[in-house]
């Protein structure tokens, strides 16, 4: 019996490489925010080939949400991730009125869209204060995250908490994420300082010739590759690929914001990216507060009604997500979630490729990963 | 030697490493939390109240190929850089070239080897070991050996033996070159007589050259090649706990006041004494400490790219600097 242990032994050598020393890391390491394995094929300390893993904080959410109710459903999938908590819930809550055919009113849809955009400045944040600590600059890390703290606040202040809002809900928003003047005044004088705080961070960052040493040039994805891969969101727009899914959504057709395109395809592509679109975050919070409409911010007049699977794509922080399920009795159908760092995965294993361990994290951080929710919703190992 | 000398070795040893365990709360506390806006930790912290918790925690067997090995090295350490700290106290400068920047050179590679043994004992759950229920895409690189963290650690700490720390040691060699002689009583000798050779063009060069190399050597950002976060973790000491990781934590706070008793020693003439000499390495070990905390709270990792080019350029100052010397002797 031929086995595949000697299936691979005929291979010729210009078929299968063979590399000289596999390093794995995680599934826990400190240069990681979540639990996912990375096995990198290296050769003098060169990555020739890396692989990533996830599956470890599978909690199956697509599955406990298929037969409940469709509120409950929706509310369950804040629970997804962290950082993009509202993303989902909005998408989730963007399916089911899609599928029941349930108007949203225009306030609720502005709030909404403001809530998405304040989530976009403190998970590009984020990604900047990570990235910098994947650099090992300490400083950089702690001043954006010090300034990050600032959206955290208007969050608390709409939604109640720092990371699970629950603004959303089927037929708009909860009242108690209104907007009023107090808080239209405190969000307006926020965006002042953030943008004065981000844009000298951003100019301190660019010119640290240590720091443009580590990026310029580290991470290399090409355009042509990414789309190969499939690969979404900022990361495929650092790659000169002028793509932004807001652009096709009707909730942000009333605003004015230019899509973001860097041409170097490496880590200070993806970095000036993120770092470009806190300010285009910002320009749309201002238009949401200049044009809010008054009126109810939730529409109770619906009735439940079957329908078959409604597909609902958004643009979240990291790329595309993709939310779907079907309506029966009032409960969920086939539910399915895909977060974009899932298109994400091939991205982050290219790029590591042809450089130095220790650029290795920095190359798949610059990705923007969340595996957490990637591996939440959709990844089964069975043991 | 008589039993006062003794009494004055012990008593200075003492009063260093109090010094030396404050180091790291200085830099901690006063350095980087300044330069990030933020309060940052009690000042006693990091070096004595985290060394002293570190002794009061329960041990296990670290995951090494000799463990008991591994576990002895911190001590190891210690006691080399404490013979390194007492070759530069005068009362031993009658033991001839014990007292001598050949004995401090030697002393000091071994410290260095060291963590070369570290990282290559250590083999911590973090990585190759790490359980992992699936590995379904690996198929294609099955030859591939699989490698400790640490293992990566050790090439690099060979490379650190070989050249990372080499403008350290040219730029201990420039105050030879000035004094004419190899023994720290000479060099101290010609400073009296002369003046702290910091103040000549040599020992201005020489002293940037010996910062550096003594970032190098003591693995502090951005130099922490054998200790990055990003890929090896905390490389050579990952398993140690307990009194072991308590015991290298006071040996790498006492090696901060040691290489800037060195500096003192070599540039100021100010050696390690119980006398108001002891001043000049407290004084230097606070600002090199104080420095050093300033150069990582404002650069990054250096990868190879970073690293060799820094080496290569701070070994270039440091030749310049002996050039000067010997320009400035003849």
């Amino acid at each position: 019996m031929v086995t595949y242990e000697d299936g691979l032994k005929t291979c010729s050598p210009k078929e299968r490489q063979v590399f000289e020393t596999e390093v794995d890391m995680g599934t826990v390491h400190p240069a990681a925010l979540e639990p996912y394995r990375v096995r990198l094929f290296v050769e003098d300390e060169i990555v020739k080939d890396a692989e990533i893993h996830v599956g470890i904080n599978h909690r199956g959410i697509e599955r406990i949400m298929e037969g409940l109710p469709v509120e409950k459903g929706n509310a369950l999938t804040e629970k997804v991730c962290g950082i993009c908590s509202n993303a989902h819930i909005w998408n989730s809550c963007r399916a089911g009125e899609g599928a029941i055919g349930i108007e949203v009113p225009e306030r609720a849809i502005y709030i909404r869209v403001l809530m998405e955009e304040l989530e976009r400045l403190h998970s590009h944040m984020l990604y900047l204060a990570h990235g910098s600590e994947v650099l090992s600059h300490e400083t950089f890390s702690m001043r954006i995250f010090y300034i990050r703290e600032s959206v955290m606040d208007l969050l608390r202040m709409m939604g109640g908490n720092r990371v699970q809002y629950g603004a959303s809900v089927l037929g708009g928003i909860r009242p108690r994420a209104d907007l009023d003047a107090m808080r239209t005044q405190k969000i307006l004088e926020t965006m002042d300082y953030l943008e004065d705080k981000v844009g000298d961070f951003v100019n301190r960052f660019v010119r640290d010739p240590m720091v443009m040493s580590r990026i310029t040039g580290t991470g290399q994805l090409s355009q042509k590759e990414a789309l190969k891969r499939e690969v979404t969101g900022p990361t495929l727009r650092a790659t000169g690929y002028e793509f932004d899914l807001r652009r096709e959504m009707p909730e942000y057709e009333p605003f004015e914001f230019d899509v973001i395109t860097q041409d170097t395809c490496d880590v200070k592509a993806n970095i000036v990216v993120r770092a470009l679109e806190i300010f285009e975050a910002i320009k749309i919070i201002r238009q949401v507060l200049k044009d809010v409409p008054e009126g109810p911010v939730v529409n109770r007049d619906w009735e439940m009604v079957d329908s078959p699977v409604y597909k609902s794509y958004i643009e979240v922080p990291r790329g595309r997500c993709y939310h779907s399920y079907g309506v029966e009795n009032g409960r969920m159908r086939h539910v399915i979630i895909r977060t974009p760092s899932m298109s994400n995965i091939g991205a982050m294993q290219e790029s590591c490729i042809g450089h130095p361990i220790q650029d290795a994290q920095l190359c798949i951080v610059s990705c923007d990963p969340c595996f957490t929710c990637t591996d939440r919703a959709i990844q089964v190992i069975r043991l | 030697m008589n039993l006062m000398y003794i009494g004055a070795i012990i008593a200075t040893f003492i009063i260093a490493v109090i010094v030396g365990l404050w180091l790291p709360g200085i830099q901690r506390k006063y350095v980087q939390a300044r330069i990030q806006q933020r309060i940052g930790p009690p000042v006693s912290s990091p070096g004595i109240f985290a060394t002293t918790k570190f002794f009061l925690k329960e041990s296990v067997t670290p995951n090494a190929t000799m463990p008991r090995m591994y576990n002895a090295l911190p001590l190891i350490t210690l006691i080399v850089v404490a013979v390194l700290f007492i070759t530069l106290m005068p009362y031993v400068y009658g033991f001839g070239a014990f007292a001598s920047v050949v004995a401090i050179v030697g002393l000091l590679k071994v410290e260095e080897v060291m963590y070369l043994f570290m990282s290559s004992s250590s083999q911590s759950i973090l990585s190759k070991t790490m359980p992992f229920p699936d590995h379904a895409k690996g198929g294609v690189h099955l030859d591939a050996k699989k490698s400790f963290l640490e293992q990566i650690s050790a090439n690099r700490s060979l490379r650190l033996v070989t050249f990372g720390s080499l403008p350290l040691y040219l730029a201990m060699f420039i105050p030879v070159i000035m004094a004419g002689s190899m023994k720290l009583q000479n060099i101290v000798l010609v400073q009296r007589a002369t003046g702290p050779f910091l103040l000549s063009v040599p020992g201005i060069i020489g002293a940037i050259a010996f910062f550096v190399g003594f970032l190098v050597v003591l693995n502090e950002y951005p130099f922490s090649y054998l200790k990055g976060k990003s890929d090896v973790i905390d490389g050579p000491i990952l398993e140690y706990m307990a009194k072991s990781r308590g015991v290298y934590f006071i040996a790498h706070s006492f090696l901060l006041f040691v290489g800037s008793s060195i500096f003192s020693t070599l540039y100021l003439g100010l050696p390690p004494s119980l006398s108001i000499d002891l001043l000049g390495p407290i004084v230097c070990s606070i600002i090199i400490s104080m420095a050093g905390a300033a150069v990582s709270a404002f650069s990054p990792l250096f990868t190879n790219r970073e690293f060799y080019p820094t080496v290569v350029a701070t070994t270039g100052v440091a030749l310049v600097g002996i050039l000067a010397a010997f320009i400035t002797i003849m």
